[in-house]
């Protein structure tokens, strides 16, 4: 080969990374490359994809809890006492909801969750009430609270056919079936091991251990399936140091057993194994596309793809 | 060919290059420790005295603390605070919504609500861009700062109950007599003190001991003590509400032609007092029931589901009421149509009595003597929503 043509094929290399680089850089497609370098490795964090933020005009204001049932992402729209439905891209599909304390209405719409129907479920906070509506929004019914045992529901998850539902004032967490049959409570006020003082979240991992956050003492308390108490997860060694979270949030736990948790007053999302040492952590405050200003919910989809709510930046940011 | 090998190995580590900077792309952060699980947040784990730090949301700080980036930005502050301000009422209310179970603000509690969904509804509207010198009754407050939280709560602690602020709308609000001269309390000094009793609704809470230590107190208003060399904490309580309102706190015949101050428009000389008022007004400025201004207002704010009537009674009391026969004399719909505010104002300005119900309240007796139906008087033959004025 000529020595020539080696300069030339050298330096056109060297022209097209630095082009390359440039066209990342100028363009901003740092976000878009992200993604594919963090599938190329599989065992690192979830980096940020995308933000749902609905319609320009009408805003997310205040989402505090997501969920995703079938191909579709519905939102608790709090202070817009309603339900925002997104597809994958981003686009609000439709809404329901309106403020009130009769059928269909909300006073603070919190927990979302889908049951294996596509119905959802919605707590209401204020009105201390689980309404139900069909995949299309439309209101079915009250989800039926047989004993009347609800207050304040908050978190809200349904796994195997069983409503898991934090409730707020009470300082518990309820398990019902479908029908509204109370099958175990766990906790009532308290800073001691199994107790809480408002929980807010809950979830159930593939070994059907239960997480509950507790966001008034700081931390996650893990139980085993019939509610026995396992462990707290606060940031600290073995959960019995002085909790690093502060006022948790949303819970979720993804198919390698890697535990996240919204910490709302950090602005981040705290990852940890299964062991309840950090691993890594995601957003921190801001504006930009993956940070996060007072997150709130937080869900796990099926392949692995985290959903959080971000109330101040008034959407919902996808990380995968 | 020596050339070329160097040429292609020079190549290959460009590409090396490539790779490792997309990679790194992807890599930001530090590993995470207990004491520093994210950048810029460091929590303490001992506390000024050497022993395990208690975390307190408000207040409490440490000589070691670095709680402060959870709400203020170092180097990417939107104001000389460092805050991110547009976040403010927000950061607040991630807690006071009710998400933690207590101190909602959004319920009725002694300040009043901040739920602006019922009739009659008005307060002090924060996260609106309402400015502080464009508060009713001002005078001489021209504050162009924003109507916050934290206009007139501390969230780093305060000595007055309540995280209330020492100062308001830029000073020290609090002034008592020394040597015949209105002076301003020392910062630090409890001059506020509210009528705070443990809130039965969190009596499982409040029983706990230990590092929980929780306390939720229940408010109804200043307590009416001494706080402060010598004067009465609902004194305190009116100055601190005269701090943007200055010319609603004052004496009764205060800017009067027959008891006039110096700079009265009544004198012919110019303005120099602080009160405008060139008539008389109902005293503010008193411990006396019923002349403080958190006799008649709320702070927060008001609406239909929370007034009452000169009979001391709100819509859930009206709900009660039945004929003999034992009929529900109303219905939601005609309470709250008999708790709306019709006000010519056009607001209800936070009051705690619907309408001028709370004149009524204490002057009624006085003013239509006999013609009031015995039982909505008290044993004393006063109104009973009397006993309801601070």
């Amino acid at each position: 080969m000529k020595k020539r043509t080696v300069y030339i094929l050298m330096s056109s290399i060297v022209a097209l990374s630095v082009a390359f680089f440039a066209v990342v850089y100028f363009l901003n497609l740092e976000t878009t490359i992200k993604p594919i370098v963090a599938k190329v490795d599989p065992s690192g964090p979830p980096v940020y994809t995308n933000s749902l933020y609905g319609e320009f005009d009408k805003p997310l204001n205040k989402p505090m809890d997501v969920t995703k049932i079938g191909e579709f992402i519905y939102v608790s729209d709090t202070n817009n006492k309603q339900v925002q439905v997104f597809d994958q891209s981003g686009t609000s599909v439709f809404k329901f909801g309106k403020e009130g304390t009769k059928k269909g209405e909300f006073k603070f719409p919190y927990g979302i969750a889908g049951d294996k129907d596509g119905n959802i479920y919605v707590a209401d906070l204020y009105n201390g009430n689980i309404s139900i509506f069909d995949s299309k929004g439309k209101f079915i019914k009250y989800f039926n609270d047989q004993k009347k045992v609800l207050k304040s529901p908050g978190g809200l998850r349904i796994f195997d056919d069983k409503v898991y539902v934090t409730d707020i004032k009470a300082n518990k967490l309820f398990v019902f079936n479908l029908d509204g049959k109370k099958l175990m409570e766990i906790g009532g006020p308290g800073v001691d091991e199994g107790k809480f003082i408002a929980p807010n979240a809950v979830t159930v991992d593939h070994d059907k251990q239960i997480y509950v956050t507790d966001s008034g003492n700081n931390r996650v308390e893990v139980f085993t399936k019939d509610g026995k108490f396992i462990k707290i997860i606060n940031g600290s060694k073995d959960g019995k140091g002085e909790p690093t979270l502060l006022n948790p949030r949303g819970v979720g736990v993804d198919s390698k057993g890697i535990v996240y948790i919204v910490n709302n007053l950090s602005h981040n999302i705290y990852a940890f194994d299964k062991d309840g040492n950090q691993k890594f952590e995601l957003g921190g405050m801001g504006t930009d596309n993956d940070k996060l200003y007072l997150p709130n919910g937080l869900f796990i989809d099926d392949r692995d793809t985290l959903f959080v709510t971000d109330t101040i930046n008034q959407r919902v940011s996808v990380f995968y | 060919m020596s050339k070329l090998r160097l040429g292609l190995s020079t190549v290959f580590m460009l590409m090396l290059l490539g790779i490792f900077s997309a990679v790194a792309f992807a890599e930001d952060g530090v590993p995470p420790t207990s004491t520093n699980p994210a950048p810029g947040i460091h929590v303490g784990e001992i506390d000024n005295f050497g022993n395990k730090s208690t975390h307190k949301t408000h207040g409490n700080f440490q000589n070691n603390t670095n709680s402060c980036a959870n709400c203020h930005s170092t180097h990417n502050g939107e104001d000389e605070m460092l805050l991110m301000k547009d976040g403010e009422y927000e950061l607040c209310m991630s807690c006071h919504d009710g998400t933690m179970g207590f101190y909602d603000v959004t319920k009725a509690s002694g300040a009043g609500t901040f739920d602006d969904s019922h009739l009659s509804s008005s307060m002090h509207n924060v996260d609106s861009g309402l400015k502080v010198g464009s508060a009713p009754g001002k005078y001489l407050n021209n504050s162009t700062a924003d109507l916050e939280c934290s206009s007139c709560h501390n969230p780093h602690g305060s000595a007055n109950d309540r995280l209330l602020n020492e100062t308001v709308a830029g000073k020290v609000f609090a002034t008592s007599l020394v040597n015949g001269v209105q002076t301003a309390a020392p910062i630090g000094t409890k001059t506020i003190a509210l009528e705070l009793t443990e809130d039965p609704a969190y009596a499982d809470l409040n029983a706990l001991t230990g590092t929980g230590g929780l306390k939720i107190m229940k408010s109804n208003g200043p307590k009416g003590s001494i706080t402060y060399n010598g004067v009465n904490d609902k004194i305190y309580y009116s100055q601190f509400c005269g701090a943007c309102h200055d010319d609603y706190f004052a004496k009764r015949n205060a800017g009067t032609s027959s008891a006039p101050m110096p700079g009265k428009p009544s004198t012919g000389s110019p303005i120099t007092a602080t009160h405008t008022h060139d008539t008389y007004t109902h005293t503010t400025n008193s411990s006396s029931q019923g002349r403080s201004c958190a006799a008649c207002h709320y702070a927060h704010g008001t609406d239909a589901t929370i007034m009452i009537d000169a009979a001391g009674r709100n819509v859930a009391d009206l709900l009660q009421v039945k004929d003999t026969a034992g009929k529900n004399l109303f219905t939601q719909e005609t309470a709250e149509a008999y708790m709306k505010d019709v006000s010519s104002r056009g607001s209800s300005s936070l009051k705690k009595f619907t309408n001028m119900a709370v004149c009524f309240a204490c002057h009624g007796t006085n003013i239509a003597p006999g013609q009031i139906d015995p039982q909505f008087l008290d044993g004393t033959g006063r109104l009973k929503g009397r006993a309801k004025i601070k």
